[in-house]
């Protein structure tokens, strides 16, 4: 369980409740930060609360009083000016404007002087939260933090007073909590957290019946009245809102946070929710800064100074991205401001461009819509005012210019444009795609030379945006570089993700009519961080976020968006399950060895240990930076090992198909590594890699894994450990949800040879794994698997429930056909007998079945001996007779 | 109800409704309203110059439009925004007075209106 931090709150001992004390003004409790004291001093007994009430009863009417007052003068001057129209008086004789009228009039405009002043002086009373410079660098003084609260928080105040009046109880924080169920604003954080303000409601009501002694409810009260100074400080608000207050109680109140805990909220997330809102008006406050004060933005090419000139040739490849922040197209972003003074610093103290490098989907192109916003602004330093931030497409430019054969011409007038031009900041999404390009026919200098050239001669500031990998490949070594600075772009951490989200939602939830609880933008985060790896975050979270959106918004009477929902979209991408799990779920959970043995016949101890492992894995309660499982598979041939992979995958991936099988018998050499892993310098990643890269919800099984190179079972013992793998390209793949398989023959003979003496197989597991497989493993290898299992020698008995188990097979295929097919007793013992080897335990069955059985039956089915609805039997010694059907 | 509660209320009518409602009103007018009336008119004003981008032109007189750098561009450059200057210093000023009675209406509205009440009081007294 997670809480918040709430801050300590004073007892005042040393002035013994005196009305002079300086820190606690008799309040006994205050609140201290840096050298200024907060108390709470204000009276909610029953007399005041009507001395309040009648106070603003009384305020509305004077100020009703004095608005009606206004206006009957203002209609009273119109009235006059009318009769004077009339009657033809002269306006310029003094006694024109000598009338009982006008006197009603002066009255009337009084009246709303007064009106104003006194809606003024309300407005005034409050005082705003203290700041941390004042408080640090001001001498002692003393609050009322009754001063510092909004209208909604004072109202439930005195609301939860009122409630705690009538019900003949102390004031608690259970009554604040139980009031503000008619906050607008806290039944929005309620639905942000799928919070149903009814439950919530009934249950506090059931705690409200148990409050515990009033003394310790009074001063639960109190220290959460100052404790919703200290959020609302936290956080730099102006005035103690109701989120603030939120917060408060539920730090300070232990039943509050319990209560919220049971219904799936921690303080973690109540927080989050919180700063939502907070960032919705924060966006809202900076879109409207953002249209007033690009308004002063010139919407054409030219700069206000009226310097540049007319760009023509960069036009026709290129989008001015001020100019569409101006009129609002381009998305407000947030948690970007460091990086983008990083911009500023760069341009401003060198004379250099900026290259920006992170990987694709981290929002490269986002944070120059946002730089393009500030710019429509001019909210920036001096050297960005009053310039236009221009992107020029590539694409555009190299397909129309090469078809002219002559791209570095044009090229080169272009950056002549923008040089003489002076106002224009130019964006080059992908500049790796500027190296290498000339025109067909000429042998010039490419692109990049010419770019660098002009940054050089002409002092273009360019911005450029590129990828870590294609930075290496065409970046690196050329002269472009010597003429940028570099800004690194990282993946935003969990948390900025969710902040970005949370920007990302609102224009959504309008355009869709949904919204979002908290715990579906926290679960599209996790989830898109553990499954996804196709993208970075925050690119790969948006698009899980905008597609959801879709998919709740198709179903009937359905508005919010949940984590299930998440889940569900994920669990159906990567084809694995993810949302709560369903009582069906749990049951085939509960029963996985029993599902497991309608394949795998006998080996119990295997099907029980690799069962747990899958049931870990679901439940969520495996270690999430390792793969699911590692599992080592030990035991003679074809008793079972790769059937049940097979099964495992069947079960948990949905699909035999997701399995990724290696022979590592063809791994023996240490240079088999590069085949892995794929090759240095190779752009062709390795068949491991890229194979766990296109699909990372799979069983790897490493089969004969003793006959690979030890240098290869260190490379497994790497994967198996962290649960990842650098590749030749440097890039990281993910094997966290993997489950790795490794079979091996290792110890078969001595297996069989003990069991024959009549040794106990435990006796036997413990001494390979001590003695026997340490010829073949390194014990740090071995203790890397979550599980060793032994997979005993198949009985006569369990080859002949095998032999049933594929008997089935063909008879399902004959099915199809129409056609029915069993087998008797002696005929299955026999196939057991013929089809089972001590070396090769129950592999040869398939081809010894497929030889009496299947050859038969194709010879019969092509001469047309068996028809539809027959009756096929298989006899002792291979015979197969045919009941023919009653003829329709 | 004891003695106590009817002086608050007594207290309510007389200091926050009579003193701080109405009394004080005149002095709150000629302290913090004059400051707020005269902040708010400098803001039109600023607000103003901004938007007509003054600063700008007044920086870049002499500075060449449209990139012309020959000497027919400069000298026509600098007459038109001589021409612009002047236009735009006209709308200035034209803010700069209207603010200015903004405020001077502020600043002598309370004695208008007594000035205006006593007079057509007098003026019923006499008929």
């Amino acid at each position: 369980m997670k809480n918040l931090e709430k801050a300590k709150i004073i007892y005042c001992e040393n002035c013994k409740e005196n009305i002079n004390c300086s820190y606690c003004h008799s309040n006994k409790y205050y609140l201290q930060i840096a050298n200024y004291s907060i108390y709470f001093e204000k009276s909610f007994s029953k007399e005041s609360i009507f001395l309040d009430n009648f106070k603003s009863a009384l305020y509305v009417i004077i100020n009703t009083i004095l608005g009606i007052l206004g206006l009957i003068g203002i209609l009273s001057i119109f009235y006059y000016l009318s009769t004077i129209y009339s009657s033809q008086l002269n306006i310029f004789s003094k006694t024109t404007w000598l009338d009982s009228k006008i006197l009603v009039f002066y009255f009337g405009v009084l009246a709303l002087m007064i009106l104003f002043y006194r809606i003024q002086m309300t407005s005034n009373t409050r005082e705003s939260i203290v700041n941390l410079d004042d408080a640090e660098n001001s001498k002692h003084k003393s609050f009322n933090s009754y001063n510092a609260l909004s209208k909604p928080v004072k109202k439930a105040l005195f609301d939860a007073h009122y409630l705690a009046i009538m019900n003949k109880q102390s004031i608690s924080p259970l009554h604040v909590l139980y009031v503000m169920l008619s906050n607008l604003d806290f039944i929005v954080i309620l639905s942000r957290l799928g919070i149903s303000d009814q439950l919530l409601r009934s249950k506090v009501q059931i705690l409200l019946n148990n409050l515990k002694d009033p003394g310790s409810e009074k001063a639960y009260f109190l220290d959460s009245v100052l404790n919703s100074y200290y959020f609302g400080f936290l956080s730099k608000s102006e005035y103690v809102k109701i989120s603030h207050l939120l917060m408060a109680i539920s730090s300070v109140d232990e039943r509050i946070f319990e209560l919220f805990f049971d219904m799936g909220v921690d303080g973690n997330q109540l927080k989050n929710a919180i700063a939502w809102i907070k960032l919705r008006d924060d966006m809202a406050e900076l879109y409207k800064k953002y249209r007033k004060r690009s308004s002063y933005k010139p919407s054409g090419n030219m700069n206000r100074s009226m310097t540049a000139i007319a760009t023509p040739l960069l036009d026709r490849f290129s989008s001015d991205l001020t100019h569409l922040a101006k009129f609002g197209y381009l998305n407000l972003i947030v948690g970007r401001d460091e990086k983008i003074d990083e911009i500023y610093r760069s341009i401003e103290t060198s004379n250099k461009g900026v290259l920006l490098i992170g990987v694709p989907g981290v929002g490269k192109d986002s944070m120059l819509e946002g730089l393009a916003n500030k710019m429509a602004a001019e909210d920036v330093p001096d050297q960005f005012k009053d310039k236009r931030l221009v992107s020029l497409s590539l694409t555009k430019f190299v397909s129309e210019a090469s078809s002219g054969g002559n791209v570095e011409f044009m090229f080169m007038k272009i950056m002549e444009e923008v040089a003489r031009s002076g106002n224009i900041i130019l964006v080059i999404s992908d500049i790796h795609n500027i190296v290498g390009v000339v025109s067909v026919f000429n042998n010039n200098i490419d692109l990049s030379n010419l770019l660098a050239d002009s940054i050089q001669r002409y002092g273009i500031i360019v911005i450029g945006t590129t990828s870590e990998a294609e930075y290496k490949k065409y970046l690196q070594d050329n002269s472009l570089i010597s003429t940028m600075n570099i800004i690194d772009l990282p993946e935003p951490d969990f948390n900025d993700t969710i902040q970005i989200l949370e920007s990302r939602s609102f224009a959504l939830e309008y355009k869709h009519k949904i919204y979002f609880s908290y715990q579906a933008i926290e679960k599209i985060v996790k989830l898109t961080n553990e499954y996804i790896h196709t993208f970075k975050q925050p690119v790969k979270a948006i698009r899980i976020m905008e597609e959801v959106a879709v998919l709740v918004k198709s179903q009937k009477d359905k508005k919010l968006v949940t984590a299930e929902d998440v889940a569900k979209l994920i669990s159906q991408k990567v084809n694995i399950p993810l949302g709560s799990i369903t009582i069906s779920e749990s049951e085939k959970l509960l029963n996985l060895e029993k599902i497991m043995h309608e394949r795998i016949i006998g080996q119990n101890e295997a099907v029980n240990m690799v069962s747990s492992a899958l049931r870990r894995a679901r439940t969520e309660l495996r270690d999430e930076n390792k793969p699911i499982a590692n599992l080592l598979f030990l035991g003679p041939t074809g008793v079972g090992k790769t059937e049940l992979a097979k099964t495992v995958t069947q079960i948990f991936f949905g699909n035999e198909n997701n399995m990724i099988r290696l022979d590592m018998s063809e791994y023996q050499e240490r240079s088999s590594i590069a085949r892995l892993i794929g090759f240095e310098g190779s752009s062709e990643g390795g068949m491991l890699t890229e194979a766990i890269k296109k699909n990372s919800f799979c069983v790897l099984l490493l089969d004969e894994i003793e006959k690979a190179h030890p240098d290869i079972l260190n490379v497994f013992l790497q994967v198996m450990d962290d649960g990842r793998l650098t590749d030749s390209k440097g890039e990281t793949v993910d094997f966290t949800n993997c489950i790795i398989i490794a079979t091996s023959n290792a110890g078969s003979f001595y297996l069989q040879d003990k069991l024959a003496e009549g040794v106990n197989l435990e006796t036997i597991k413990n001494d390979l794994i001590m003695n026997k497989l340490r010829d073949n493993f390194r014990p740090e290898f071995l203790n890397r698997f979550n599980g060793i299992i032994l997979f005993r020698p198949l009985t006569q008995k369990e080859i002949e429930q095998i032999t049933v188990l594929m008997l089935n097979k063909i008879t399902k295929r004959l099915e199809e056909k129409g056609m029915f097919f069993s087998a008797t007793g002696d005929a299955i013992k026999e196939l057991a007998e013929i089809g089972f080897s001590r070396e090769f335990g129950a592999r040869p069955l398939a081809r010894t079945i497929e030889e009496r059985v299947n050859n038969s039956l194709a010879t019969m089915l092509l001469t047309n001996r068996i028809d539809r609805r027959d009756r096929v039997m298989l006899e002792k010694g291979g015979q197969i007779r045919i009941e023919k059907a009653n003829k329709i | 109800m004891d003695k106590t509660f009817f002086k608050k209320i007594l207290k309510i009518i007389l200091i926050d409704f009579i003193v701080y409602g109405i009394l004080y009103f005149p002095i709150w007018w000629y302290s913090k309203g004059i400051y707020k009336a005269l902040l708010k008119c400098f803001k039109i004003f600023t607000d103003a110059w901004e938007g007509l981008g003054l600063s700008i032109q007044v920086k870049y007189l002499f500075k060449p439009m449209y990139g012309q750098r020959d000497v027919t561009g400069i000298l026509i450059s600098f007459f038109m925004r001589l021409i612009m200057l002047m236009f735009k210093l006209i709308c200035v000023i034209f803010v700069f007075v209207f603010c200015s009675f903004l405020f001077i209406s502020w600043s002598f509205l309370p004695i208008i209106v007594i000035y205006g009440i006593i007079v057509n009081y007098k003026f019923l007294l006499q008929r």
